[in-house]
Parts: C-alpha cells; structure tokens; sequence
C-alpha cells in the first residue's frame, strides 16, 4: 500500500522524537563523572571479582549507608559515595569493599581523611596521604577520600587491597592536593601522621576550617594549630571563650609580642596572631615546652608574611 | 484483520488521543495521590499508644552485673546467672524477641554489630534452660537487611541456635505514640514482633558515636523505628530518651568484650576497637549505659541522653547504687 504524506510525517515526527531520545541519552551518559564508571572496572585486576551492584549515595540519603557518621561527610562538602563489595572466587569468605567519596575538593577530601586516621597504621608509601591499619586501606586524593575494609586481618589480601586503591586512584587522575597548611608546622618533634584538618567545632569551640598537628616533646603531647585570622577577630573571640569557659590567664614571659596563655582545668593553652594567621598550642605539659613550641610556630609563620 | 474492521485514520487518531489522555490521567491521580511521607498514611486513630511493660520484677541486688572474660559464650551466660539465671525472666512456654544491633553489613570482628556468640547462647538459655517456646530475632538495618544479616553472622547463629529471624518487612510496621513525647508520635514502628511475644532482650555493645557520643543499650532501640528516621539526628538525645521511655526490656546486655572507641558507629577497622573484656547484663538499660560510658571515658553528665533519662526515671545513671555484681571469670 502506498504512503500518505500524512503517515510520511508521523513517521518522520516518531524518528525524529526516536532520535532526540537517542541525543538525550548519549549526552546524560558523558555527563557521568569519572567515578560513576570507575568501580565498574576491574580494580582487582581479577584477583577478586564485583559481587555487588554498585550502590550510589547522595547528600539526601548518605544515612543509609552509614548512618550517624554521615555528618563529617556532610558537614565537608559531601557530593557523592560509590560503594562496592569484591570477593574472592574460590574462597567468597575473603572480600574487599571500595568506598569512594567525592567531597568537592581537597581540603574537605583531606579533612574526612585525617579527622578519622587510626593510630596503630603505617603509611602507604605511594601515596599522597593514605595508611594501611591490619585489615584496611584509608587514603585522601585530589577531592576523593577512599576506605578498602577488607574480612580479615590476611595480609595478602590487604595487599591486593592496597594494590586496588593504588589503581583507583591512578584511574581518577586526582593528582596531588595541594594542603599549603603542611609546611607552616615547624619540622622538630613534629609528629606527621597527626596532621588533621577540623572544618568545625574545633576544640569544643566554633573554631573552624582549623589544621591542628601534634608535637612529642618529653613524652608529652603538644598539639598546635593554625587557621587564618586577616582581621584579628578569632583571636580575640576564641580568647574570649577560654576565659569565659573557666580559665584563668597566666604571665608568661614571651617572645610573641600578640600573645595569650591559659590555664584551662589543668590543660595550658597559648593562643597567637602572626600576620594573617591565628594560632595556638595547647595540651598537658611543662609551660617552657608550650612557650618554645608556640615560639618556633610565630617564627615559620612570621616568614610566610 | 479484514475490511470490515480497517478503521479510518481519524478513528485510529482519536483512539490514540483517548487512549493517551487516560494514561495521563492515571498517571497524574497516581502522582497526586502518592505521599512521600508515610506518616502522613496513617490516621491517628490507628496509632498505637505504647507498648506493653515487658520488664520482671526486680530483686535487690540482683539488677546488673558485669563478667570479666575474653569469651562472650561464657560471660553472657554467667552474666545472666548472676542476676539469678534465664528463668528468672523467662518463664516455660513464652516467646522471646532478641533485638540486637544489626545496623550495618559489617562482619563481627569490627564490632559494629552484636555479636553472633551471644545471641546463639541467649537463645541456648532460652530454650535449654527457660523451655520458651519461641526466640525470635529482629532489627531494622541502616543498610539492605538480608546482608546484614548474613555478614553480621546473625543469621547462622539464628539458624544454629534454633531462633527465627524477622525480616523487617512492611507489613510490620505499625504508627505508634508515646504518650507526652515530642518525637515519637504516630510514627512507623517494627510493631508486629514485638508485639506478639513475652519478653524483650536488647542486645547492644559499647560504640563510639559520632552524633550521639556513645551508642549503647538505649540507642540500640532505633532499630525499631521505621520511615525516615534519620530526621531524629538532630533531636539524637530526645529520640534516645522517647525510646528508652517507650520500651521497657526484660533484660539488656551490653558486650563490652571489645568495644570501638573511635570512628563510629561504623567503624570499619579493628583498630577502632580496644579490649576490655566484660558484659554487663542488667534490668536497668540506663545503669548499664552509664556503665558502658566510662569504658569510654564519658562521665554520665557527658552524655545528654543520660541525664535526660535519669530525669524521667528511666533508670539510674548511678549503676553503683543497684551494689552490681562484679565477676572475674580470667582466674
């Protein structure tokens, strides 16, 4: 039967719609990120094999998969989670989980990073900022913070974990987050593996966007930090607060000319401005330890003027 | 087809049109009639005011104690004794609910789920020595329950002990109020299980948490709340207190065997734990909490949801009052 010019156009209309879909898909598709697709590969490069569909997580519904500690992720520029469970063939007990969080930039990355770090774990030794603990792999790269918990304490298997991350990351492209805080701490006695950035509430305080790092001094623990103050308002206002929160100042004698100590119920903190910085120490220790580590942190902070 | 039935091009046009515009109306009464908000489904005049009183009598001195052993088999089990043996809160013939905390798909050894060792000897007592009819298991998960389940080891200790686990399906739930709370009111509530047994065990262990500062016996009731409960953390201490308000156990233990003293309440490492080795069984949820606390270094009046509860007289945060029983089972 012939056409009709009517049914030439419906039919014309229906492929142009057909198509329009097709458009649609294929520029929705591109849209997807690097870590929509990522955990589709083979990370494990066939030593453990996807046993789990991928499962996405956004703001709204992070709860879902980790409930209460949805808040640090929150509460650090949260964007995404991707999550995955690999197992072993010939022994599905022996599985390894990817957790990939996008937290929208490096600092937020590194903040969820270091404000979780375990004590009792060694340095990956590849990586930027990441550690292994017997039965995981934590790391922070670029705007991503990614955890491997992996069933048992089984080296092997934490090695192909590790060896999983390491190829996580490379696919990511992350690259190296630049934390510029890091080389203001002064080197000596410093304890690295401490480096922690608080975005808020530090100290019990409203002290925020804080990178803190402990120094070992005698056995003793000193733990500074830094924030930037251009207007000199946190120092007064969180100067304010220790006063108001029971502590009593103590005379010291100083080389900072802009300088506070506090005692607060045993604890001894001496608070600081240097150019546009904020900073302090605080801790359970001799006060000539206080007042020489808050002295070598003005100084590398005097340089940075 | 034949000739006759060849229907003319307008015909078949205003039959896609009508056959589109019903679809779309379908569609658009679906749209208009679905409620995102389950709460909203029930009327008030369905919801259930409390829950029974599932708690024993309680007998001087006789109210907590706390076992100091690495084995979780051999101090829950001397735990309970302590406070004068399962049958002393299960009677022949009743049915139990064990609630444990089974919030993540998480293996034991992370600790951040109750531990299998327990509930298959809970369960042992239960039926051995209490002669119950019955022992269920029950929790809502945070994450797909059939995982947690199974990688929690629940579920095989459930089947090796002989109990039954309830999946937390739909049909369970059922809106309920506590009377003069804030938050609890005509909300979703794994109701079903509870409601059709005799005694209620919480099972819970010592956690940090990150909104809470500790999750314990108390916190290990949100497991049984259903729709978007995750609104309550911002009211974290209140939710806490209604819960603990709303449910009366016949007894809570608390392990304490290893407890996560940072990085929860998932964890995801065992270096987030520390060994201390104890359990504590005890009739007063809010004495075995604060017990739980100083294991991780809170005082009571550290934790609001603590002294919310000693305010409405849910229990005493002062454990050391009920003379608990202190045993080592380490030699």
């Amino acid at each position: 039967m012939p056409t009709s010019r009517k049914q030439s156009i419906v039919s014309f209309f229906v492929i142009i719609v057909l198509i329009s879909i097709a458009v649609a898909i294929g520029i929705k598709q591109q849209r997807y990120s690097t870590e929509d697709t990522v955990l589709k590969t083979n990370l494990f490069i066939e030593k453990l094999i996807p046993t789990t569909d991928i499962e996405n997580y956004s703001p709204s519904n992070l709860y879902e998969k980790i409930d209460g500690k949805a808040d640090l992720y929150l509460n650090n520029g949260f964007v995404s989670l991707q999550w995955r469970r690999y197992a072993d063939t010939s022994t599905p007990d022996n599985w390894a989980e990817i957790y990939l969080f996008e937290l929208g930039n490096p600092e937020n990355a590194f903040a969820v990073y270091s404000m979780q770090r375990r004590t009792e774990s060694s340095p990956l030794d590849w990586a930027q900022f990441g550690y292994a603990t017997s039965d995981a792999i934590y790391a922070a790269a670029g705007k991503y913070y990614i955890e491997a918990p992996i069933s048992s304490d089984d080296s092997a298997l934490l090695n192909t974990a590790s060896a999983a991350v390491k190829n996580l990351i490379s696919s990511l492209s992350a690259g190296k987050a630049e934390i510029p805080y890091i080389n203001l701490f002064p080197k000596e006695n410093l304890q690295t593996q401490t480096f922690k950035f608080i975005s808020a509430d530090a100290f019990g305080s409203d002290l925020k966007n804080v990178f803190a790092a402990d120094y070992k001094i005698n056995e003793k623990t000193i733990t500074a930090y830094i924030t930037k103050d251009a207007t000199g308002e946190i120092f007064d206002s969180y100067s304010k607060f220790l006063t108001d929160n029971g502590g009593t100042e103590l005379k010291i004698d100083s080389k900072i000319p802009q300088c506070k100590a506090v005692d607060l119920f045993g604890t001894t903190e001496i608070v600081f401005r240097s150019g546009q910085y904020f900073a302090g120490v605080r801790g359970t220790a001799p006060i000539n330890d206080f007042k020489q580590t808050a002295e070598k942190l003005f100084e590398s902070l005097s340089k940075q003027k | 087809m034949t000739s006759h039935d060849k229907i003319s091009r307008r015909e078949f046009f205003a039959r896609t049109a009508k056959a589109g515009l019903s679809v779309a109306a379908v569609a658009g009464a679906a749209k208009l009639l679905y409620e995102t908000d389950v709460t909203k489904m029930f009327s008030t005049s369905d919801s259930i005011k409390g829950l029974k009183d599932f708690s024993v009598s309680p007998i001087s001195g006789q109210t907590m104690a706390v076992v100091t052993s690495a084995n979780r088999t051999a101090s829950v089990s001397k735990a309970i004794e302590l406070l004068g043996g399962i049958d002393r809160f299960v009677k022949p013939g009743e049915k139990v609910l064990i609630k444990p905390n089974i919030g993540f798909s998480r293996p034991p050894r992370i600790c951040a789920t109750s531990h299998p060792d327990i509930i298959s000897e809970i369960t042992r007592l239960c039926y051995e020595h209490a002669k119950a009819k019955k022992v269920y298991i029950t929790d809502n998960p945070i994450n797909d329950p059939i995982s947690c389940f199974e990688i929690s080891q629940i579920a095989a200790a459930a089947e090796k002990s002989g109990a039954e686990i309830i999946l937390p399906k739909k049909n369970l739930f059922k809106p309920v109020t506590l009377e003069g709370g804030k938050l609890i009111h005509n909300w979703p509530f794994l109701y079903e299980p509870i409601a059709g047994v005799d005694k209620v065990i919480g099972v819970a262990i010592v956690k940090d948490h990150a909104r809470s500062g500790a999750s314990m016996t108390m916190k290990n009731w949100y497991g049984l709340l259903g729709g978007g409960r995750n609104m309550f953390h911002t009211n974290i201490n209140t939710i806490i207190t209604e819960l603990a308000t709303l449910i009366k156990p016949t007894l809570v233990i608390l392990d304490a065997t290893e407890i996560m003293v940072s990085n929860g309440p998932t964890g995801g490492s065992t270096s987030d734990l520390k060994r201390t080795n104890m359990m504590i069984a005890s009739c007063d949820q809010l004495a075995a909490d604060s017990f739980g606390a100083s294991l991780l270094d809170f005082k009571p009046e550290q934790l609001p949801y603590l002294v919310k509860a000693q305010e409405l007289k849910i229990g005493t945060t002062d454990y050391q009052s009920l003379k608990p029983i202190f045993a080592n089972m380490e030699g």
